[in-house]
């Protein structure tokens, strides 16, 4: 007979995780940063799934970490996500992960960068970015295009002006207000505006709009298809493929993604 | 090499072997399904079972840990399962599941508990249905035992090292049983290349997204995770529940975009996840062939007579 006890976790417990700070970035969107509770390496571009008991879980991009502290980005758009951004300083918030593949950055080494990133879709390239600048000798060049729909939805404004010291980082809005110095207009437009090294490697991340377009835009200009890698957005309910939710095209994006590039990713159909 | 069995000594075997956990095996009334047996004659192997014995590995509704303002606990382990009466079909969907729920480097604690705990003892099919096509699907004897009906006896094949524990009182015997032949079979080579090809669309015209293709495949194990409150709101348990790839919320996002927004780009998933994308990874077929989705289908859609038909 096998004697049936209890387990001390299993494959979807969460871990408690004290929130060390909160801060609001803009009408509906928070910059956490909590205890690190992982004894697994993150890497950027990976996710973590956080919850709260009693409403659910939602799958949460890390857009910066260290060893102590992992920064998450938070937008009240749904059900889990309206409840985490009640949560304040010192209470707890329930962590499992870190999942997925996240950016390839030895790939990446004395390379050329592009970052791209489109509203929320800012938060993964963040922690590349902050990668990058701890280790600069081992990157070339690294430029940076955000775009946001208006002044008032840019986020990370105080990472920006320190980008800004010493990457190439341009910033443009959808639509403009008096106080707005910076570009107007799809991000697209940034891409011919400012130059580009003539090789260079190629992250994105923001809506499936936006890649689409930046994407079109980036191979007109005769980069290669394997030079790109985007992040995926999906349904993940488990984040360890099992579930099937975030499936695409026999790919798990929870594991095999969410960073794919774009040799692979173009093939990719409903 | 495999033994033999006195069928009238069948009763006194199950016992035996019911002393070690639960027995599970199929029960006739107006379905045959799986059920734990308390009373042994009741077992019934005449008819191929209507539901796989899926849910005692993968239940439809399971706790996954439970929360009492916010600590956290979690149901126990349970003790072995003997299932008596599997069809080579069901035993072979268990497997492929076990590749999602056991390998890789994030194993479902208690998917792979369960199954380390179960004695699978599978019947053989005489008699295929008219929608069976099992033949097409590389089944594989991945069980513990298997039975073979011989009149006023079992041929028992001994499948593993826990199996041959079992029966190694029981006397020797050679046997070299038949292969089942279905009337209806896959042409899986067809299915490639031809995600975009209308045949899609004119095979859904009918489905109502109603997920029973789902629910009676013995290996279709796709869940969502949820919370249940009771009603102090403070206390209640997360579950993990069957999820339908059918139903349009299956891949929508927060924010409310759906990625699969036709039946078609829903239906042709399910069928290439079965055929295409799980072989991909697994090297196997997700589907085993056992037809109930077709069966069960109140639009009787049919993705075997659809795939043969491509070109
Ligand atoms: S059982 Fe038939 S009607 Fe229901 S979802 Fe499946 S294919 Fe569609
Ligand atoms: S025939 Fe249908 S129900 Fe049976 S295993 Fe294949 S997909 Fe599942
Ligand atoms: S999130 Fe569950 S399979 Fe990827």
């Amino acid at each position: 007979m096998v004697v049936s006890r209890e387990p001390r976790t299993t494959t979807y417990t969460p871990r408690e995780a004290r929130i060390i700070s909160c801060k609001q970035l803009t009408s509906d969107t928070y910059l956490y940063t909590i205890k690190n509770v992982f004894n697994k390496k993150i890497l950027p571009g990976q996710f973590v799934e956080i919850s709260v008991l009693g409403v659910g879980e939602a799958p949460i991009s890390v857009c910066n970490y260290d060893e102590e502290t992992i920064d998450l980005l938070i937008r009240s758009v749904g059900n889990v996500t309206s409840h985490l951004v009640k949560l304040k300083p010192k209470q707890k918030m329930l962590v499992r992960g870190p999942y997925g593949n996240g950016y390839p950055l030895d790939d990446l080494k004395k390379q050329n960068l592009v970052i791209i990133g489109g509203g929320t879709g800012v938060a993964p390239p963040r922690s590349v970015i902050e990668y990058v600048l701890e280790n600069k000798k081992d990157y070339a060049k690294t430029s940076i295009f955000l775009g946001f729909r208006s002044p008032k939805d840019v986020l990370f404004k105080e990472d920006i002006v320190e980008w800004k010291k010493s990457l190439n980082t341009y910033v443009t809005v959808d639509k403009g207000d008096k106080t707005w110095k910076e570009d107007v207009g799809v991000i697209t437009t940034l891409l011919d505006k400012y130059k580009i090294p003539s090789k260079a490697k190629f992250i994105l991340c923001g809506p499936p709009i936006m890649i689409k377009f930046a994407v079109q835009k980036i191979l007109e200009k005769k980069y290669l298809e394997q030079d790109i890698y985007v992040s995926f957005e999906r349904n993940m309910k488990c984040g360890v493929e099992k579930c099937g939710h975030c499936m695409i095209h026999g790919n798990y994006v929870c594991t095999d993604g969410p960073v794919f590039k774009w040799d692979k990713a173009k093939k990719f159909q409903e | 090499m495999g033994k033999l069995l006195k069928k009238e000594d069948l009763t006194r075997f199950l016992y035996k072997l019911r002393q070690r956990g639960d027995l599970i095996a199929p029960v006739k009334t107006n379905t045959t399904r799986f059920e734990k047996i308390n009373d042994i004659k009741k077992i019934s192997l005449e008819d191929i079972p209507q539901f796989s014995p899926k849910k005692f590995f993968v239940p439809q509704k399971e706790t996954i840990l439970k929360y009492d303002d916010n600590k956290i606990s979690h149901k126990k382990i349970m003790g072995e399962k003997i299932i008596f009466g599997i069809r080579l079909c069901d035993i072979n969907a268990l497997h492929r599941m076990d590749k999602v729920f056991i390998e890789g480097d994030n194993p479902d604690t208690y998917y792979k508990k369960r199954r380390e705990n179960t004695i699978l003892i599978g019947y053989n099919c005489e008699k295929p249905l008219k929608t069976c096509f099992c033949e097409s699907m590389n089944l594989e004897p991945v069980y513990d035992l298997f039975f073979y009906n011989m009149g006023n006896y079992y041929y028992i094949e001994v499948g593993s090292e826990k199996g041959s524990k079992l029966v190694s009182r029981l006397k020797d015997y050679e046997y070299d049983p038949v292969q089942i032949r279905c009337e209806k079979k896959l042409n899986k080579k067809l299915l490639l290349r031809h995600h975009q090809k209308n045949v899609w669309s004119k095979l859904t015209k009918d489905c109502v997204s109603c997920g029973k293709c789902n629910t009676m495949c013995p290996s279709c194990y796709c869940f969502t995770i949820r919370d249940e409150n009771d009603e102090t709101l403070r206390r209640g348990e997360r579950v993990k529940e069957w999820d339908s790839c059918q139903y349009k919320d299956f891949t929508q996002v927060a924010g409310g975009f759906v990625f699969r927004e036709t039946r078609k780009d829903r239906l042709r998933h399910r069928i290439y996840h079965k055929l295409l994308y799980f072989r991909q990874k697994y090297q196997k077929d997700m589907c085993v062939g056992c037809g109930r989705c077709i069966t069960y289908c109140p639009s009787k859609i049919d993705f075997v007579e659809a795939i043969n038909k491509l070109r």
